[in-house]
């Protein structure tokens, strides 16, 4: 891995067509500007690793785990009118 | 054409219900071609099935049918690797996460939709920078199961 030094308002130059400016830099927050073409996706990691992790647990689901799911669809559209009563005497309190 | 899935066995698909995945699914940039399986006659659900991997599903939904209130303006650079020209044609659909033995604790993903184009079968998942949207929305309120 490469590791480069940078002081505030100097840049780095990758493949000819990304430019990547420190802005900032104070205590423990950097504030990075990239210029890239539009094709290149640039995602905060976290984010990324968010949706890739819940992708990978989406694909678990067994064939009755929907069934299952189905039968609380319904459920819930009733559930939700009992709700709305709950509701209504709580405001009355 | 033929594929052979785990939860279905082998199964006669059209191609025209197959999508190629130009922005691959995160997690699974082999994974290029899938298929949309009907859950069942009206479901909300579908199945959308690897044609490369036999147990390789997600369940997919429409956002909209849990009520969820859910617009966003479609990435210009998602438009151009898409070739979308009509608004009519794109298809969006969102992940469902469903807890082993805890259906009620599902979630849909809707952070990074799934974006088609239904004139070309072109599709990627796309991440909503910059929005509020959560990865893990939960389908159902807590107390409405209790």
């Amino acid at each position: 891995m490469l590791v480069l030094s940078r002081k505030n308002g100097q840049k780095i130059i990758i493949n000819d067509n990304i430019e990547i400016t420190i802005l900032d830099s104070r205590f423990d927050i950097c504030k990075i500007a990239i210029n890239a073409p539009k094709d290149v996706k640039i995602y905060r990691e976290e984010i990324y690793n968010q949706i890739q992790l819940s992708n990978k647990m989406s694909n678990k689901a067994s064939a009755d785990a929907i069934e299952s799911l189905v039968s609380l669809v319904s459920k819930d559209l009733e559930t939700n009118k009992k709700k709305n009563k709950v509701f209504i005497i709580k405001k009355e309190k | 054409m033929k594929i052979n899935t785990v939860r279905f066995g082998e199964i006669e698909v059209s191609e025209l219900s197959c999508f190629e995945m130009v922005d691959s699914i995160l997690g699974y940039t082999e994974e290029k071609e899938f298929v949309l399986i009907e859950h069942k006659e009206n479901s909300n659900f579908k199945w959308l099935q690897s044609t490369l991997t036999p147990e390789l599903a997600f369940v997919v939904t429409f956002a909209g049918f849990f009520g969820i209130d859910y617009s966003f303006e479609l990435p210009e650079t998602v438009q151009e690797s898409l070739e979308i020209v009509d608004v009519d044609d794109i298809l969006v659909l969102n992940i469902v996460l469903i807890p082993r033995e805890k259906p009620q604790e599902s979630t849909i993903n809707l952070l990074a939709p799934l974006i088609f184009n239904i004139k070309n079968r072109k599709g990627s998942q796309v991440i909503l920078s910059g929005s509020n949207f959560r990865v893990d929305y939960p389908l159902f309120e807590k107390e409405a199961l209790c």
